[in-house]
């Protein structure tokens, strides 16, 4: 696999990691919204939103075309 | 199927489809937590805490003053601690273990848990964790047969628990004189012995304009199976929250007449005062002493009670306001509890002819009856100058000392006698020893009377007599709470049967 194919795979694989845990937290908003604490209780979304703010700044930062 | 996958679907295509899936499998995760579909759940908080992800399903204790958290484990140094427990669903059941250390002296004998089965009258459902006067007693007397509940006597006076058994049916005890109540003390054992008054005694109609702000119970006595109340409420409209109103009769733990009101200005907090009245009456009804609750908030008053009979008296607690002062009231028991409900209470009341000082407000404070060990069933004088005052104790309360009569058996609580009672009957399973000091106590709740609210039961740890100056405390290292409930089949059947 050349080095371009591993880059794009890479900016692929953080894009949709990205768009993925934007989806969860969004789901997971929408969880505790409708039964409160039932996600809290186990995960503090906090933890979930700092994960998708470093995956979203590597991939401005790093990615950026 | 698997190699086109891996060789000719696009790279993009394989990667949302693993993101999807790894979504639905976390999304169906929690939404199996929150079902509990077999019925069964453990929740737990341990100490020391450590990194958390969630913020877990027991909460801290509070009030915080009450807690000494500066070490490994969180001190427990005044009572009453509260704790709330959430759940992803309703539960029948709970089982409550908590891993402690006691470091109580010698003079707090009682440790108990709870959860609140009642929010409107503070009302929560007791049970033992630990009860050191029942574990002296179990070293030093005969214990009467095997198995629950443990039978304790002072002397060897049987050889079986079914000649117990026999003998307190009849009412009679081996050195009782006064009959099986006079000498038997209970411990979270329900145990209904008839009370007998004295042949002939008669009764009077009795109207109380003494207002009594708060939830009341008193018995009731009827010779000839005639029972009504007739009783006035004010409602205050100082505080938020509904004031429904409800009045019981029972006959032992069984309702057999209520009353409703409900409260038509819920909230309203105005001040504009309003009256209401509930009568209730029973007849054809066996001759004895009944059980009348008063069921209502502390921003309703009493203000006026008619009742049938006189021979009346308020079971553990009298909350005397707005009423002529000085009053005098009577109780059984040789101790009592006061607490001035505003400044203004703050008094030096006199309780069986000591003058004691009510010099600090929402405190409660503890006086004894110097004659206590003499005589503790004799009748004390309660003379309080200022009203707003909560009084308590294990006995009755009367507004005159020919009302004073309690039915209620002896408990083995903080408070007890150990001269006047020859036999203790107790539901207790001592607490597990465990390494280091530390003891392994259980508790079981029923959960489909208590009160939950925005997912989460309250519960309670009760210490009675500890207090911060003491220098006594209690460590807790672990709680455990072990669910069950129906499994999500039984819900779906019984939801079925409902439909159809």
């Amino acid at each position: 696999m050349d080095k371009d194919k591993i880059i794009s795979r890479g900016r692929i694989i953080i894009r949709e990691s990205f768009y993925f845990l934007a989806a969860l937290l969004a789901v997971f908003i929408i969880l505790e919204m409708i039964w409160p604490h039932i996600i809290l209780a186990y995960l503090n979304l906090n933890y979930l939103l700092v994960i998708l703010l470093i995956v979203g700044l590597i991939l401005l930062i790093k990615y950026r075309q | 199927m698997i190699k086109p996958f891996l060789t000719k679907w696009p790279f993009l295509l394989k990667l949302r489809l693993f993101f999807i899936v790894l979504g639905l499998i976390i999304v169906l995760v929690f939404l199996y937590l929150k079902v509990v579909p077999f019925g069964r759940a453990t929740y737990e908080r341990a100490y020391p805490g450590g990194l958390k992800s969630g913020q877990g399903f027991i909460y801290g204790f509070t009030p915080a003053e009450r807690v000494d958290a500066a070490g490994v484990y969180p001190k427990l140094i005044s009572d009453p601690l509260y704790f709330s427990l959430f759940t992803p669903r309703t539960f029948d059941s709970v089982k409550l273990t908590i891993i402690y250390r006691d470091h109580l002296g010698d003079n707090t004998f009682l440790v108990e848990a709870g959860v609140l089965a009642d929010k409107l009258t503070w009302r929560y459902d007791l049970q033992p964790l630990q009860n050191k006067i029942l574990e002296n007693w179990a070293a030093i007397r005969q214990r009467v047969g095997t198995g629950t509940p443990l039978i304790l006597s002072k002397t060897d006076s049987y050889d079986s628990a079914a000649d117990f058994w026999a003998d307190l049916k009849a009412g009679q005890l081996k050195n009782c004189a006064g009959g099986a109540g006079t000498c038997l003390a209970v411990y979270n054992y329900p145990l209904d012995l008839p009370y007998k008054f004295p042949a002939g005694t008669t009764v009077a109609p009795l109207t109380i304009n003494q207002p009594l702000r708060g939830t009341h119970q008193f018995y009731i006595y009827t010779p000839d199976g005639d029972l009504s109340l007739v009783i006035d409420f004010l409602l205050l409209r100082q505080d938020k929250g509904a004031d429904p109103i409800t009045v019981n009769l029972y006959q032992g733990d069984k309702i057999i007449a209520t009353k409703f009101a409900a409260d038509n200005r819920p909230g309203a907090t105005d001040g504009q005062t309003e009256i209401k009245s509930l009568s209730l009456a029973a007849s054809g009804l066996a001759p004895g002493v009944y059980k009348a609750e008063m069921k209502i908030s502390d921003d309703t008053v009493i203000k006026k009670i008619i009742s049938s009979s006189d021979k009346l008296a308020f079971i553990n607690k009298l909350w005397p306001v707005s009423g002529p002062e000085p009053a005098t009231f009577y109780t059984d028991a040789d101790y009592l509890q006061a607490k001035a409900f505003t400044p203004a209470s703050l008094q030096t009341l006199n309780f069986a002819g000591q003058a004691v000082a009510l010099d600090e407000a929402y405190k409660q404070f503890t006086f004894l009856a110097a004659s206590s060990m003499a005589d503790q069933t004799a009748v004390k004088a309660i003379k309080i100058n200022k009203e707003d005052v909560i009084l308590e104790n294990n006995g009755v309360f009367a507004l005159s000392p020919e009302s004073v009569f309690d039915p209620a058996l002896k408990k083995v609580d903080n408070h007890f006698n150990a001269a006047a009672v020859n036999y203790i009957i107790a539901d207790y399973t001592a607490p597990r020893p465990l390494a280091d000091g530390w003891k392994s106590a259980t508790a079981e709740f029923n959960l489909k009377t208590a009160y939950r609210e925005t997912g989460q039961y309250s519960f309670m740890i009760s210490i009675p007599g500890l207090v911060a100056e003491s220098g006594a405390y209690l460590e807790i290292k672990d709680i455990k709470t072990e669910f069950s409930g129906r499994t999500l089949g039984q819900k779906l059947k019984s939801l079925w049967t409902r439909i159809k």
